[in-house]
């Protein structure tokens, strides 16, 4: 294992991958920035020029742009008052108040530090997590697996956005969608309405721009500037040794991060929240809210860390744990990789070049936020509308590169119109995307589950007993999730804060 | 309209359209079937109930409003001003749709940067050409470095 992860890390010291890495982190970096495009749309956007790079080279891009987008919304969080993602809600609470104080420098510096941290310990966790789900990975057939497809579906379904429901028609309807095209079992074509385009089923790289990157288009075309009055006031040291005063708290908002990455379904703002509001539960003295330099290292620490933690169900059984985990797995089918547990035996070499990436990509990616928040404090205004056309250019060069063809825009039109509506109802669409990465693997184990075992010998696997039983415990879950909620409602209404999505 | 009713009307067309899907899948061979038509069964029936829930909920509502006791509802806002919006800034993505059909995408690019910046911006001429410029030196870059593709215009296509 200590073998292959050296080489792995050989692997990614090359020139180019390294570069390739760095093209990453600017971008992650920009997209942090501004405030409407999170990594999902980054990496959506990237994935069109994927196509005949090696695997390493395209892991260290993706996971290179993915790694500091939730450092780099920092500088917006702190500096502007608005977040830069929305895992970044948390920090302008604190990180706002304290540029308000002229302690803008001491607080970007925390956030940078802590965002590394919690970057590292989240790829140190996955790092650890292998070795120990080999043993439970080789005990899986392809009933547990397609059991695993539901359980996915099912998470994602029911923990993202606010109505139960709606989520997991979403992801039915993404399973729906997977299926267009020639089926995987019998020489037939289903849904193509008689068109030529649809018989090689529905691009997702289209599906991805149309229902991620096209609202966002249309919702910055109507955002305002954003003015900012702080200086770099402060000393960036002093956030550095905040957070070595602060490591127990680095070390708790890290382990929320990654384990709440791990669930599938559960948001950046999630983990977030929950970081804030537990270091507000255990620290002494608190004056979260108000400008404590604690309310911006708890949960900096943890959207970090979240990567890490969503890498794990992705990598390892082929379940996405979040949006942008959902795009890389995309980006995985693009290069020709299943991921799932062959990511341990095959190409276990891919999987720990992405750990490597993530603790490199979090350290240089630091070093890079650090440079560029000084010139960013002098900005004093920033208009997001401007860069549409930019990205709009990007999207259209991306969209023609899945099939050559008209169809492809027209499709792009589609799914632009259709997450636009959904996104403006309130209607989730990770898991309708979620639901067409997996649909092509689900139907297939259960076809090989269909032809190898009787019903009975079926149902009674343990492991499917034991899916099956979480499935029913995540209905039960999503209940209390939303009593939650509620709870988390109450309690930063009360405080006047803001509250949590 | 309100958002609520949107929703409502939303959960009913997937509930037509998971329905018609369903119905279809039964045309397939039995191995092409099973999978569309047990998922699309499994659709319709959410969008069935949620359909109904959403409307339970927006009558319930409704009926507390008229009895002047608002509960809070966070969708019972009109959409009428922010679909306007909207629809008029999807309209820009339409127009750079048209003008690449019309004049292919090198070209359909410039003239939708050129029209954008002038229209919706306050770049000043020469702005708008450094950005122009910017765009075309991108796209001259991914050209010669990745092996893309652009669409040519219907407009070249005829005049070749």
């Amino acid at each position: 294992m200590f073998d292959a992860a050296i080489h792995a890390l050989m692997v990614l010291l090359d020139p180019v991958r390294l570069l390739f890495m760095f093209l990453g982190l600017i971008m992650g970096i920009i997209i942090g920035i501004l405030p409407g495009l999170g990594g999902m749309t980054g990496m959506a956007l990237l994935l069109p020029f994927l196509f005949g790079m090696d695997p390493y080279t395209a892991m260290a891009l993706l996971i290179g742009m993915v790694a500091i987008t939730h450092t780099s919304d920092s500088i917006t969080s702190i500096l502007f008052g608005v977040p830069g993602t929305s895992g970044a809600q948390c920090t302008v609470m604190d990180g706002y108040p304290l540029a308000q104080k002229g302690e803008a420098a001491r607080a970007l510096g925390a956030a940078f530090i802590s965002s590394m941290f919690g970057g590292i310990v989240g790829a140190v966790i996955l790092f650890v997590s292998i070795p120990m789900a080999k043993p439970i990975i080789n005990t899986f057939g392809s009933p547990e697996l397609f059991m695993l497809c539901l359980f996915g579906i099912c998470m994602i379904g029911v923990f993202t956005g606010k109505r139960r429901l709606r989520g997991i028609m979403a992801g039915l309807f993404g399973l729906l969608v997977g299926t267009v095209g020639a089926a995987p079992a019998a020489p037939e074509y289903r849904y193509t309405f008689g068109l030529l385009y649809l018989e090689n089923g529905v691009a997702l790289i289209l599906v991805t721009l149309g229902l991620f990157a096209i609202p966002e288009m249309i919702g910055l075309l109507s955002s305002s500037a954003m003015k900012s009055t702080a200086k770099l006031a402060g000393s960036s040291w002093q956030g550095f040794k905040d957070v070595l005063k602060n490591k127990w708290l680095v070390l708790q908002g890290s382990a929320i991060g990654t384990f709440v990455g791990f669930l599938p379904g559960l948001g950046g703002s999630i983990a977030d929240w929950a970081a804030y509001t537990l270091a507000k539960k255990t620290v002494k003295n608190e004056q979260f809210g108000k400008g404590d330099i604690r309310g911006i290292i708890a949960p900096e620490s943890s959207n970090n860390a979240k990567e890490g933690g969503s890498l794990i169900p992705t990598l390892l059984f082929g379940i996405p744990g979040s949006g942008t985990t959902a795009v890389l797995l995309l980006g995985f089918m693009l290069l020709g990789i299943q991921a799932g547990p062959k990511m341990i035996t095959d190409h276990l070499d891919i999987t720990l070049t992405i750990v490597w990436t993530l603790v490199l990509a979090n350290i240089f990616g630091t070093a890079l936020c650090f440079l560029i928040s000084k010139p960013m404090s002098k900005v004093r205004s920033i208009n997001p509308n401007k860069l549409v056309p930019f990205v709009l250019v990007i999207i259209f060069i991306g969209a023609y590169q899945a099939t050559n063809d008209w169809g492809d825009y027209i499709l792009l039109m589609c799914f632009g119109v259709l997450g636009w509506v959904m996104r403006d109802l309130g209607w989730p669409r990770i898991p309708f995307i979620i639901g067409i990465i997996l649909s092509q693997s689900a139907e297939r184990y259960l076809f090989l589950s269909l032809q190898r075992y009787e019903a009975w010998e079926l149902l009674s696997r343990p492991g499917v007993i034991i899916i099956g039983l979480l499935i029913l415990l995540t209905f039960l879950g999503g209940i209390l999730s939303n009593k939650l909620k509620a709870i988390f409602h109450t309690f930063f209404n009360k405080k006047g804060a803001g509250v949590p999505s | 309209m309100t958002k609520s009713k949107a929703s409502i009307l939303l959960s009913a067309l997937f509930f037509v359209l998971f329905s018609s899907l369903c119905i279809m899948s039964t045309q397939y061979s039995q191995m092409a079937m099973y999978f569309p038509f047990f998922i699309s069964l499994m659709a319709s029936i959410a969008a069935f109930c949620n359909t109904i829930l959403e409307y339970v909920k927006y009558r319930r509502v409704k009926r507390n409003d008229e009895a002047e006791e608002p509960i809070e509802n966070e969708y019972d806002t009109p959409i009428q001003y922010e679909t306007i919006v909207a629809a008029k800034n999807f309209l820009w993505i339409l127009f750079y749709l048209i003008a690449i059909f019309l004049v292919g995408f090198v070209v359909g690019t410039a003239v939708f940067l050129l029209a954008f910046f002038k229209f919706k911006t306050d770049f000043n001429w020469l702005k708008i050409a450094i950005a122009i410029a910017v765009v075309m030196g991108f796209i001259y870059f991914l050209e010669t470095l990745l092996p893309l593709h652009w669409p040519s215009g219907i407009l070249f296509d005829i005049f070749q």
